[in-house]
């Protein structure tokens, strides 16, 4: 019952999209929209997923809209530390060994998007839990292993999707 | 007057993104040049994208340009990543000069 309701609210995600890109509510789009979001999710289901879309991909609304808001504010942040970095001309640069808190394999991969999507810090690389990361001599918010272990406010929203 | 914030906010993108090419002009480093240029593409986009969103208003314009906002912030990290990543794998190492 759960996977019906999971795979029907993906079906309205899809057909909005169809919707939103042909700029139409017409009944005939709606209906076109539905099969080919059924069909999309079908391939998906069928071929280019081990698991089906839903273990694969479940995140908890909250947890997304919270990992948005957080990230939008962080990007904003970064951005200018990175101007003033710019007019001192501080190129100091440094790569960290970092090992996160998550387990779940989604929940990192998000963490790695999250790190390259704010100005001043790039995943250079994933190793199970450990990430290299590429950061400005000065970036706090991700600590070497070395220096002991403290989990950043990215961490700390993305850890409910450890199941 | 919401035109006038919308223009504003595509300006400070263009402001954000000349910074950034300054940036990558002054940085001597490959791996600070990447940073710099990683922001160049986040919060530069993103300011341009929402000024549009505010001047097209409520229409499908509008959503179009957040699908594409959406879609671009979720693939746009990977080319950084890749290039970084692909540049550390082939032993390019941090400048001397600019290493901590």
């Amino acid at each position: 019952m759960k996977k019906l309701i999971d795979n029907l609210v993906l079906l309205f995600i899809f057909t909005g999209f169809w919707l939103i890109l042909n700029e139409s509510l017409a009944l005939s789009q709606i209906l076109v929209g539905l099969f080919f979001s059924s069909v999309a999710l079908f391939f998906t289901n069928r071929y280019l997923l081990e698991n089906d879309y839903q273990s694969a991909y479940v995140v908890k609304s909250e947890v997304l809209f919270r990992y948005a808001i957080y990230l939008f504010f962080q990007i904003y942040r970064s951005g200018f530390f990175a101007i003033l970095k710019i007019l001192k001309c501080e190129d100091t640069v440094k790569i960290i060994e970092y090992e996160t808190c998550i387990h779940s394999d989604l929940g990192i991969c998000l963490l790695a998007n999250a790190i390259t999507l704010t100005p001043g810090t790039v995943t250079l690389g994933k190793n199970g839990r450990q990430l290299k990361i590429l950061a400005f001599a000065d970036e706090k918010s991700f600590t070497d292993i070395a220096e002991g272990k403290i989990c950043s406010p990215y961490e700390m929203i993305l850890r409910s999707l450890d199941r | 007057m919401i035109d006038l914030l919308a223009y504003l906010l595509v300006t400070i993108a263009l402001i954000f993104m000349a910074l950034g090419v300054i940036g990558l002009f002054r940085f001597k480093d490959f791996y600070s040049r990447i940073l710099i240029s990683a922001k160049i593409e986040t919060v530069g986009f993103l300011t341009i994208m929402i000024g549009l969103i505010i001047l097209s208003g409520f229409s499908y314009a509008a959503m179009k340009i957040m699908l594409i906002t959406l879609l671009v912030m979720i693939t746009n990290p990977l080319s950084t990543h890749a290039i970084a990543r692909s540049a550390f794998l082939s032993g390019y190492t941090i400048n001397q000069d600019t290493r901590l």
